[in-house]
């Protein structure tokens, strides 16, 4: 067992199309260490929720690595990746999508356990299944109803009761609460800070929210077209960010708090599409701190101190000479 | 009562507004008691959760409830006219016309098969009586000012060749088009990334100092309210629980579930130890009158007294423009 649960190096996922490739993921490299929750933040197209679903194994790689626990991961599908199975598991948006509804509540839950331990006798089963219901806020007389019988966000609970019942080690969660009313969203927040310590998990948490993730995350990961920008532990971030699009990103949120920010910090015009990223820098068509290099070179991903890195020129003298982590 | 000529007082006042859908057997009250007004070059935000009639009173003012829905009681004055007696032809006039809406998704509202300067102009020669050109020259013109690059050109385009962030700001241009003098919209920027979405609220906050534009502004989130709203009505179960300057009721919330709210949403600038959420779920709206509070199976301040009756949406001192629907005093709910 190694400290680094999974290591991602280089990855790259690439969509075929005409007339060109969509490049939604371009050489991506980061790490999640055990105990750990990172977040992988950026707006529509920046190849977020890619990368989730080529850790699962859900859309093929394009190039690179993704090593679980010390091991390269096989493609779904094939023999050696079973017993990864139970120890990755994936939370969606959407719960409505991801339960089937002719499916009582207990029998959803009690499917992946049925899957990946065969030999567990039905009623261990079905009591593993009720202690998990009542460890998410569910309360366990629900578990003969069907999803339409409850709410969204009783809904959501069910999908991580599910997640958690093969007792996985890194539980995967895309927009898990974005699609939820603010007092819900808080409600399951809470629900997985007190899952993580309980279960010592570890989360890829995505998401486009930013207050989120401030709440949540251990370190943070800024993306954008493809690549990442930033990266740097949550409260470091947060409070001096270094990208200019990560500095644009949090002038953009809408806060009770802080006064209006200067339109100067914001990004202008649009994102551009990720088949063809502009050239050099590619925030640099939208960048307000763009200047004549920016077009023409591509910043390389620097180590600054601190354990974080920026892709920028305008860091390019901090950069450390350690050795990239 | 007021003069048609220098309309004094308010664009738009909401009189005791009250909607339902009836759905099979079931009546739904999805709008309750809703009273409040607009004045010129105003933003009005009015935020809640899914179901709390937010988007209902939206659309009732309008009456482009769906056939479910209907307006039982109350008056919805445009500058004294009441919206909600008027003939469907002159009601047809006042949509795109004095009032316009603005949808969360625009492809709703976009037809997919027409130039964006066809249904531009479908606007100006119905609501201005211009002539075809002159229509989609002005069309261009709003394109243009709202914000979309080579606007000319972009106009001779179908929607789907435009961006979310795009299109949405073609559908305000067209709302505009009509020059209306209120707008309605609802949660306009829900859809888009936030580097897109404050260029949108900027452009909002803009045409209301350039046109004294009103604004009817539905949205669930507060943070949209704290940046653009001069007052905002605190909408809960089909209810306005809360309402007042928009800086006074966040920064002051003399309702439990305002609290409650603002306390829920994780905030950017500190890391909440843990948020405080509101325990259960909104009550449902189809098992008829409340006896009670509507908050109060949910509310951490709930004592015997709220569970009596409803209480009215009143002021905490006599005379104060906030109001709110709850028995507690401001100390109370602050602690």
């Amino acid at each position: 067992m190694t400290d680094t649960l999974l290591d991602v190096t280089e990855l790259s996922v690439h969509f075929p199309a005409v007339p060109l490739p969509v490049r939604a993921v371009d050489g991506v490299s980061f790490a999640i260490h055990r105990g750990e929750t990172l977040a992988l933040v950026g707006e529509s197209g920046c190849g977020k929720s890619t990368i989730a679903r080529a850790i699962m194994g859900l859309v093929p790689k394009t190039a690179g690595d993704i090593r679980f626990d010390g091991t390269s991961m096989p493609p779904l599908g094939e023999p050696a990746r079973r017993p990864l199975l139970s120890r990755l598991q994936m939370i969606f948006q959407d719960p409505d999508a991801s339960l089937n509804p002719r499916l009582t509540i207990l029998s959803s839950v009690a499917e992946p356990v049925e899957i990946t331990e065969p030999k567990v006798p039905r009623a261990e089963r079905e009591a593993r299944v009720l202690a998990l219901m009542s460890d998410v806020g569910l309360d366990p007389t629900l578990a003969g109803r069907y999803p339409h019988e409850l709410s969204g966000g009783q809904r959501q609970r069910v999908c991580i009761a599910r997640a958690l019942a093969v007792r996985p080690e890194l539980l995967v969660c895309d927009e898990a609460v974005s699609a939820l009313d603010v007092s819900i969203q808080a409600q399951i927040l809470n629900l997985l800070v007190d899952l993580r310590e309980r279960y010592n998990l570890s989360y890829l948490f995505i998401t486009h929210d930013l207050r989120v993730v401030r709440h949540l995350a251990t370190r943070v990961a800024v993306m954008y077209l493809g690549q990442i920008v930033e990266l740097g532990p949550t409260d470091a971030l947060f409070d001096a960010p270094r990208h200019p699009y990560t500095r644009a990103l949090l002038a953009a949120v809408p806060s009770l708090t802080k006064a209006k920010v200067a339109a100067a910090a914001r990004a202008r015009g649009e994102i551009p599409s990720p088949s063809n990223p502009p050239s050099g820098c590619r925030f640099h068509t939208r960048c307000p701190e763009v200047f004549d290099r920016c077009p023409r070179e591509e910043p390389a991903f620097f180590v600054l101190p601190e354990a974080r890195r920026c892709r920028c020129f305008l860091v390019e003298s901090e950069r450390t000479t350690a050795a990239e982590p | 009562m007021s003069d048609p000529k220098t309309p004094p007082g308010p664009l738009l006042t909401v009189e005791d507004l009250h909607t339902e859908y009836r759905v099979e057997s079931r009546v739904v009250r999805a709008v309750t008691e809703v009273s409040f007004a607009v004045a010129r070059g105003e933003i009005v935000g009015l935020v809640g959760e899914s179901g709390s009639g937010k988007s209902a009173t939206g659309l009732s003012i309008l009456r482009l409830l769906p056939p479910e829905g209907r307006i039982v009681r109350g008056r919805v004055l445009l500058d004294g006219t009441d919206l909600t007696k008027l003939p469907d032809a002159e009601m047809r006039r006042v949509r795109g016309g004095r009032v316009a809406m603005i949808f969360q998704d625009p492809m709703t509202s976009l037809n997919p098969y027409l130039r964006i300067e066809e249904q531009l102009a479908e606007v100006g020669v119905l609501h201005l009586g211009l002539s075809q050109k002159d229509a989609i020259d002005q069309a261009v013109a709003l394109l243009d000012r709202v914000g979309i690059p080579d606007a000319r050109r972009r106009a001779r385009g179908y929607p789907h060749e435009m961006s979310g962030g795009m299109r949405q700001r073609a559908m305000i241009a067209m709302a505009l088009l009509g020059k209306p003098e209120l707008l309605i919209a609802d949660e306009p920027t829900t859809a888009l990334d936030v580097t897109i979405q404050a260029q949108i609220l900027e452009l909002l906050r803009e045409l209301v100092q350039e046109r004294g534009l009103s604004v009817i502004l539905v949205t669930h989130d507060l943070g949209v309210i704290a940046e653009v709203a001069d007052r905002v009505l605190v909408m809960y179960a089909g209810r306005i629980v809360e309402t007042g300057s928009a800086r006074d009721v966040l920064a002051r919330p003399e309702h439990p579930y305002t609290t409650a709210l603002l306390r829920s949403v994780p905030q950017l600038d500190q890391r909440a130890g843990r948020l405080e959420s509101i325990q259960g779920m909104p009550p449902r709206l189809d098992q008829g009158l409340f006896t009670e509070c509507t908050f109060a199976p949910r509310c951490r301040l709930v004592r015997d007294a709220c569970r009596t009756a409803e209480p009215p949406l009143a002021p905490a001192v006599a005379g104060s423009p906030r109001l709110r629907r709850c028995i507690l005093s401001p100390d109370e709910v602050a602690k």
